[in-house]
C-alpha cells in the first residue's frame, strides 16, 4: 500500500479523535489484546500497542483504514481505491 | 463552571468529551467519571493540555476539577506557567565520579521542590529511569513534585530495557511520541 491516512506513530487517541468510527476496530482488537486498548493504551502509538499486545501491525492498520474508508465511501469505491493503491 | 457527566461512558468517550470542552474554550470544568481508567486518562489528557487537575472521590465516582493554567492570573504571573521541561537522561548528574553524580542528582531533584517556577514535566530516559523505579532514593521527592502538579514521565522502552517496567514507583510510562512532543513544545528545556 503506498499511502496511509493513518501511520504507526499516531496514538490511539489521535486516530479515534480524527476518525470516530475506528473505535469499533479497537474494541474488536480488545479480545485479542486481552485488555481494553482504549482504557489502557489511549496515549500509546499504534506501533507500541501492536508490539505490546502482539498484534499484527499491518493488519491492524488495514482494519483501521477499512473502517475509515467504509464510513466515507460506498463499497464499490473502496474496492476501486484499494486497487489503485496496490497498483 | 461547566459540569460534564461521563459516568457510564466507555473509554475513550470521557477523554474525547473533555477534549471537546477544552477546545470550545472552557477554562474550568468538572468531569465526572465512574472508573479508574477514565479518571487516569482524563487527568493525563487535561495535564497534557496544560491544565491543573484536582481529583475528588465521592462514593464510587471521581470528580475531576480541571482548570486551565493561567486562568485569573495577571500576564506577569503567567510567566510561571511556561512549559518548563526537565530532561533527565541519566541517573547521574554531571560527568565524572559516579558516586558524586548520584549525590548531585539526588540533591538536584530535592532542591527542585523548593524552587520556583516549578517545571511542568520531568522526563526520564535511558538510565534516568532508575530514579523513578524501585530502589531509587528520590521517590519521595518525585512524589512530592507530582503532588504539586508536575508530570513525571518515564520512557517505556528504557524501562523495558532495564527490566524495570513493573517497578515504576512514581509517574507514568510514556512513549517517544509524547516525549518528543513535550521536548518540541517546551518553552524551556533543562538538562541537569
Amino acid at each position: 500500500m503506498k499511502d496511509r491516512c493513518i501511520t504507526p506513530n499516531m496514538t490511539v487517541l489521535e486516530v479515534i479523535d480524527r476518525y470516530r468510527n475506528t473505535e469499533s476496530v479497537f474494541k474488536k482488537y480488545d479480545e485479542q489484546a486481552g485488555i481494553c486498548i482504549c482504557c489502557q493504551s489511549l496515549f500509546e502509538t499504534l506501533r507500541e500497542v501492536a508490539k505490546k499486545y502482539r498484534l499484527n501491525l499491518d493488519q491492524f492498520l488495514l482494519d483501521l483504514e477499512d473502517a475509515i474508508l467504509t464510513s466515507a465511501f460506498p463499497s464499490f469505491l473502496i474496492n476501486f481505491i484499494r486497487i489503485m493503491k496496490l497498483g | 463552571m461547566k459540569e460534564i457527566d461521563c459516568r457510564g461512558l466507555a473509554c475513550p468517550q470521557p477523554v474525547l468529551t473533555t477534549k471537546k470542552a477544552l477546545e470550545e474554550g472552557q477554562e474550568e470544568l468538572i468531569v465526572i467519571v465512574d472508573n479508574i481508567a477514565a479518571r487516569d486518562n482524563v487527568e493525563r489528557f487535561a495535564k497534557s493540555q496544560g491544565a491543573v487537575v484536582d481529583i475528588e472521590k465521592k462514593d464510587n465516582d471521581f470528580y475531576l476539577h480541571i482548570q486551565r493554567k493561567g486562568t485569573c492570573e495577571s500576564p506577569e504571573s503567567q510567566k510561571k506557567f511556561e512549559k518548563i521541561v526537565v530532561y533527565i537522561n541519566s541517573n547521574l548528574m554531571g560527568v565524572g565520579d559516579e558516586a558524586l553524580g548520584v549525590i548531585l542528582m539526588r540533591s538536584f531533584l530535592k532542591t527542585l521542590l523548593d524552587l520556583k517556577p516549578i517545571p511542568s514535566k520531568l522526563i526520564f530516559v535511558n538510565s534516568g529511569v532508575h530514579l523513578t523505579t524501585e530502589g531509587s532514593e528520590v521517590i519521595e521527592s518525585l512524589k512530592a513534585l507530582a503532588d504539586k502538579g508536575v508530570e513525571i514521565l518515564s520512557c517505556g522502552t528504557c524501562l523495558d530495557f532495564y527490566g524495570l517496567k513493573e517497578k515504576l514507583k512514581v509517574g507514568i510510562i510514556s512513549n517517544m511520541y509524547d516525549i518528543a512532543q513535550s521536548l518540541l513544545e517546551a518553552d524551556r528545556l533543562i538538562r541537569p
